[in-house]
């Protein structure tokens, strides 16, 4: 017996017909999406989608990049850690001093770890800024997770061309783009309904915005960095960090060949930024900020150290003075790192000290 | 896994469409069903793989418990077996859903820790459960013949269904399931279960999660102790109305269309409720399978004897009405809110809906005869219309709270206790217009509701639901815009397809049912 003995009889129509149609939806479907991704904007509207976020920042960085005159000689790329820890201005006066030349360094870094995300910036920094010619980049131990702007900021071409098609968020990044496009399509064309703005805001925060500074987030919490963390969240944050990392006697461990596999994101984003300075003319030194109370080398040091030189501030990871969480540095922490991380580029200064490029 | 994932949009239901049809239409076709089982079975483990066990033992115990109500033949054993099984299914439901929760209300009282905190929900029992039990009751009555375990695994564990329904009855699908599939029509299905789910996806990603956005911080905010004013607490009682109607709209058209794509027709499940012009059959046209259950396997065996009992006694006009109707009405009612969880919310929302069920059948029984043969003017209906809505969107506000505190604070501002507040500071502000977009939104949802045909209207000429005769006619809408199988209606729907499919990664919640 066969489904059709026992359901009442309806319209029918031939195999091949219904074939044919059903061959027109999924045609016109996969064309509309391909004509969707199409659709302009402005780029600026995509860093204007978290002004009420923990990622307010990257309004900023865009504004710092594309709006702001003043030249960027060294940029800062990473996530919270660095952003908290590495003082622009305090670096950029250290510098000029050494150099006898005013010297502008530029905290890029945003809020939560995703090495695609750094890559993109690092686009537009360089594609902006040829004078820039150092490029401070943060170690992470195994965060190896796409960054949760990257797919609101980062070009089409970019997100389908991000790598590997197993990695787990490519279909969902892709799948963003037609939603996406369609979004800042209407918002380019009527900033206003969504309050957003096609030129740059008149509160700008300024070139030696400083967020190794307490700020509150626009209409959100304060970010305190005069915070010093209780002591037992710092150990139990530590203990915490120890499994995660899947070792408990403090050293790097590689990950399983199936982490490697899924998760390609993080070593592909750094080799592709290596190679992205390289072809402008920019010098890449990584700087790992430790976790409170991590051991030495918890991170693959190997990797990073065949794409540029790595400072490692290891040896403030006990105090916890210096740590408003297990993973950042607090007012007391930034006041030792500045003069170290000043100290420690030194070698890497001749490009600066070479440079005369002028910013775009 | 949710219907409206990309999981399961390019990769489950691509493949299992493959090798069901690559099963069916060759001579492997004996294969299809355990095929079928296993792929629900991946489907329900992609959510909770740790309730997978209890979903199999569920279903071969009740089987069983099947197997030996067919075989007793004195019907005093019978019911016994019966009465066991309902009651295991009871228990089992009670257990996983409900004792937590009450247990840790009574160590509460006495400052005890609540030693049944880890009980979670298993996904779906609620729905899973009723069906079985429906099966049971049915095998007493002798209206199913037993057909193997298999088929039977098959009736449960159909993925279209298992998670929210609807609620079917073993008779109406077990033979589809039992069939195998045509292969002049394996196309043809396809393309109408693709039609009926691109509706389904569009409404949900589209309308139901818009709506979300406004009706959202508001009973958030309402839960963090917030007092939103009168404007404010009906808007965010009508969006959430119209959140989880084409919530649970799309829903009921994406398992109508993925069921359809594998050649079963299901009940309908929704059918238009908002446009009832009476409390009663807005229940006959919302969760239909739910309600079809509760009519069947609680109302109808609860009325029977109350009637009796109060002819025997010789109960008076209005007190026989009251027991032998409005008091099975008021507990059908109550039962169904507290079916969705065990929270006093849940239990509101169904005290509400017997109230106003019981205010309807009492203001039915007063007028029924001023009104017989008497057609009702438009303005009369429009009235019972409003009322209709009103009540619903009223109870609404505590199956949406997360607790009666925060439902309070949303009826207290309804009532206009909290003044006018157009907008507070703690609403949504995704756009310029901020709170006073609820207005269009809350506009264009309510005309889609009274203007447009529903999905099955559109769909009627290809009978998109079981015993679709008996609905063809009801409630036709202003508009009219039949489905037809040309390059027209394919280009409407693939604009339909595509918006449906683009929202859905705008950020689109889970289907609200779900967790029920």
């Amino acid at each position: 017996m066969t489904t059709k003995n026992i359901l009442p009889v309806d319209e029918m129509i031939e195999a091949g017909r219904a074939w044919r149609l059903m061959s027109v939806l999924l045609s016109g479907f996969a064309v509309l999406n391909i004509l969707s991704v199409q659709l302009p904007h402005e780029r600026y509207i995509r860093y204007q989608q978290f002004d009420y976020s923990d990622l307010f920042k990257l309004r900023w960085v865009y504004e710092r990049i594309h709006d702001d005159p003043t030249p960027i000689d060294v940029a800062i790329i990473g996530s919270s850690r660095v952003e908290a820890a590495l003082s622009a201005p305090e670096l950029a006066a250290a510098l000029g001093k050494r150099l006898d030349r005013p010297i502008h360094v530029a905290n890029l870094a945003v809020p939560y770890e995703g090495r695609n995300l750094h890559y993109i910036i690092v686009k537009e920094l360089l594609e902006s800024h040829p004078e820039t010619r150092l490029i401070l980049i943060s170690v992470v131990e195994r965060a190896d997770i796409s960054h949760p702007a990257f797919r609101y900021v980062a070009d089409t071409r970019d997100i389908l061309d991000a790598p590997l098609m197993i990695s787990h968020y490519y279909a969902e990044d892709a799948a963003y783009l037609p939603y996406r496009q369609m979004s800042y399509f209407v918002q380019s064309i009527v900033p206003s309904w969504f309050g957003k703005s096609l030129v740059m805001r008149k509160d700008y925060l300024g070139t030696d915005f400083d967020s190794t500074k307490s700020f509150r987030i626009p209409r959100g919490r304060l970010i305190d960095r005069g915070l010093v963390a209780p002591m037992q969240k710092l150990k139990n944050e530590a203990a915490e960090l120890k499994a995660g990392l899947g070792n408990t006697d403090g050293y790097w461990v590689q990950p399983s060949a199936w982490y490697t596999l899924n998760e390609p994101l993080e070593p592909e984003y750094t080799a592709r930024i290596a190679a992205l300075a390289k072809q402008h003319g920019a010098f890449v030194v990584f700087v790992h900020l430790p976790f409170y109370s991590s051991r030495p080398w918890q991170y693959d040091h190997a990797a990073y150290e065949r794409l540029g030189p790595l400072l490692d501030a290891q040896q403030f990871s006990d105090d916890a003075q210096f740590y408003a969480d297990g993973g950042h540095f607090n007012r007391f922490g930034i006041e030792k790192i500045s003069p170290w991380i000043a100290s420690a580029i030194d070698p890497y200064l001749d490009s600066l000290r070479s440079s005369n490029i002028s910013p775009r | 896994m949710s219907f409206n994932s990309l999981i399961f949009l390019f990769a489950f239901l691509p493949f299992v469409l493959i090798v069901y049809y690559s099963l069916s239409l060759s001579r492997l076709h004996l294969l299809r069903l355990p095929f079928l089982v296993l792929a629900t079975l991946g489907f329900y483990a992609h959510a909770q793989p740790r309730y997978v066990p209890l979903l199999l033992v569920s279903i071969i115990i009740n089987y069983l418990l099947a197997i030996l109500i067919v075989r007793t033949e004195n019907p005093k054993v019978k019911q016994r077996w019966l009465i066991l099984g309902v009651s295991a299914n009871v228990a089992t439901l009670i257990y996983l859903k409900y004792f937590s929760v009450v247990s840790g209300a009574v160590c509460g009282v006495f400052g005890a820790s609540n030693p049944f905190i880890n009980i979670m929900a298993p996904l779906a029992i609620s729905f899973y459960t009723f069906q079985q039990i429906g099966f049971l009751v049915d095998v007493a009555r002798g209206r199913i013949v037993l057909d193997g375990l298999m088929k039977y695994m098959a009736f449960v564990a159909f993925f279209p269904t298992l998670l929210s329904g609807p609620i079917t009855l073993n008779q109406e699908i077990a033979p589809q399931l039992a069939a195998r599939p045509d292969r002049e029509r394996f196309a043809q299905n396809l393309l109408i279960g693709l039609v009926i789910f691109s509706f389904g996806l569009f409404k949900k990603t589209v309308f139901a999660d818009t709506a979300a956005l406004w009706a959202d911080p508001v009973f958030n905010a309402a839960q963090s102790g917030a007092s939103p004013g009168f404007f404010l607490s009906w808007g965010a009682a009508f969006t959430y109305t119209l959140q989880i109607y084409f919530d649970f709209s799309g829903y009921s058209d994406m398992a109508i269309g993925v069921a359809r794509m594998l050649g079963v027709v299901l009940p309908l499940n929704f059918y238009s409720p908002l446009r009832s012009t009476s409390i009663s059959e807005l229940w006959r046209r919302w969760h239909m399978t739910l309600s079809r259950f509760v009519r069947m396997y609680i109302f109808q065996p609860l009325i029977i004897p109350l009637t009796r009992l109060s002819a025997d006694r010789g109960y008076g006009r209005w007190k026989a009405f009251s027991v032998s109707m409005l008091l099975p009405t008021f507990l059908s009612m109550l039962i169904i809110g507290t079916w969705h969880g065990p929270s006093w919310t849940y239990v509101t929302f169904g005290l509400m809906h017997g109230t106003f069920m019981c205010i309807n059948e009492i203001y039915n029984a007063i007028t029924r005869k001023r009104r017989r043969g008497k057609l009702e003017t438009r303005t009369v209906l429009f009235a019972y219309g409003l009322l209709t809505l009103l009540a619903f969107v009223s109870a609404e506000v505590p199956f949406r709270a997360e607790s009666m505190s925060a439902a309070w604070q949303i009826f207290a501002g309804m009532a206009g206790l909290h003044g006018l507040g157009i907008s507070q500071d703690w609403a949504t502000s995704f756009s310029s217009g901020g709170n006073a977009m609820m207005i269009p939104i809350i506009a264009i949802g309510l005309s889609i509701v009274y203007m447009f045909p529903n999905t099955e209207q559109i769909m009627s000429r290809v009978r998109p639901a079981l015993e679709w005769d008996k609905w063809r006619q009801v409630d036709p809408a202003r508009f009219s815009f039949p489905f037809e199988f040309n390059i027209v209606w394919m280009g409407a729907v693939s604009v339909v397809l595509f918006f449906g499919f683009a929202f859905l990664s705008r950020g689109s919640t889970s289907f609200i049912y779900f967790k029920f």
